[in-house]
């Protein structure tokens, strides 16, 4: 977090993160190159520009094929968080990737004197009608936009501006981007391509996304169910003991946003769970220096008061806590953010 | 996560999974076949019999 402007807030752990992601992505820049070189030697400079173009096109398939399930994987299993932490730098790279394969691309046409044909092709409007036939550069060229405009976005500038819930609304244009390069490739370089390897790197790439994000959306209904509620309405919560120290118990009033309930000794405190950062699931962190902190990126916040430590502003709402017959409950109505509301037992 | 962009997650996914295995095993089962491989020159053995 960061109480002012600053392009990119380099960490040790960002440099890392880059540096092995840049590297895997040029070792299989190169033993693509190297074995598709050795499949079908290029006979002359337009097939040499045919393998630049798989590999950076193969390049971002799988690389949004891993992005798509970073999420899922992380709401599935803790120990994949640390690669959601910073996937923004992820995107953009792959946007960067994409960027070299579109450029090989047009070098193709370029050097077949095709450019002219490829805008007649991509306004030949009664293409549009066919399946087999469809102008399947419009697909990759729809899916590059939608990473242009996630790529230029993607700084927390735009995050803070556009507010998280339109920011995250926005980003899920990746599922879009996602769909269309399956289907550029499908209807583009699959109609050509016999061997059995294209099939099965989309297939497969795109049945791992999908079933992670169904298991992780089944996961997050049963979290949904609504937690039970007392006759005047507040939400309880269970003995005190029942909240792990330093975490957090998640309840759910009937249609409102989660709630968490976290425990630091013998306080007790209740936040909104949605981060200021990117709404993350703030209950599902946990308490590290007297703060409560967000698993997502480490936004922090105190318990007392669901306010940021100084210089930062950003605060969380809270919310009133009891001890009744023995139980916390809590009451769904949100206070003010920054409002203190904690109890002890 | 809201719980608005959760919904949206589990609307939009099964959505998505349908219409794209349709439209991949589609381009997988009309995709023309692949092209015979070029006959080699066949020599003639015997002279054409048709007269010009």
């Amino acid at each position: 977090m960061s109480a002012g402007y600053r392009a990119v807030q380099w960490t040790r752990f960002k440099i890392v993160y880059d540096g092995v992601l840049i590297l895997a992505v040029a070792i299989y820049i190169a033993g693509f190159l190297i074995a598709d070189s050795r499949l079908e030697p290029p006979t002359d400079r337009l097939t040499g520009i045919i393998h630049y173009v798989h590999a950076f096109g193969s390049a971002t398939f799988l690389m949004l094929t891993a992005i798509l399930s970073i999420g899922p994987l992380s709401r599935l299993d803790r120990r994949f968080l640390p690669l959601l932490y910073n996937r923004r730098h992820f995107g953009v790279l792959t946007f960067f990737v994409a960027m070299t394969h579109v450029a090989f691309a047009i070098d193709w046409f370029v050097a077949m004197d095709g450019l002219p044909g490829l805008a007649i092709e991509l306004i030949n409007w009664p293409d549009y009608g066919k399946f087999i036939g469809f102008p399947f550069e419009a697909l990759g060229i729809a899916a590059f936009t939608i990473l242009l405009i996630m790529a230029a976005t993607s700084h927390d500038f735009w995050l803070s501006f556009l507010s998280p819930t339109v920011w995250k609304a926005l980003h899920l244009a990746l599922y879009l981007a996602y769909a269309l390069v399956m289907m550029h490739v499908a209807l583009g370089a699959l109609q050509t391509d016999q061997t059995l390897s294209l099939p099965l790197l989309l297939g497969g790439g795109f049945a791992t996304v999908s079933v992670l994000h169904v298991l992780a959306g089944q996961r997050e209904r049963k979290r949904d169910a609504p937690t039970p509620v007392g006759r005047d309405g507040w939400l309880i919560v269970g003995a005190p003991q029942s909240i792990p120290d330093k975490r957090a118990r998640i309840v759910v009033a009937r249609g409102g946003e989660r709630i968490a309930v976290f425990r630091d000794g013998a306080r007790i405190g209740a936040l909104s769970n949605l981060c200021t950062h990117q709404n993350g699931p703030i209950g599902e962190g946990c308490i590290i220096d007297g703060y409560v902190t967000c698993p997502w990126h480490g936004y922090q916040f105190r318990l007392a008061d669901g306010c940021a430590p100084q210089p930062f502003t950003d605060k969380l709402a809270t919310y009133r806590l009891r001890l009744r017959a023995g139980a916390v409950e809590v009451d769904p109505q949100p206070l003010p953010p920054g409002t203190a509301a904690t109890i002890e037992f | 996560m809201t719980r608005t962009h959760r919904m949206m997650h589990r609307a939009l996914w099964p959505a998505l999974i349908i219409i794209v295995a349709v439209g991949f095993t589609l381009a997988l089962a009309l995709r023309p076949p692949a092209a015979p491989p070029e006959a080699p020159p066949v020599a003639r053995t015997q002279p054409s019999t048709s007269q010009p």
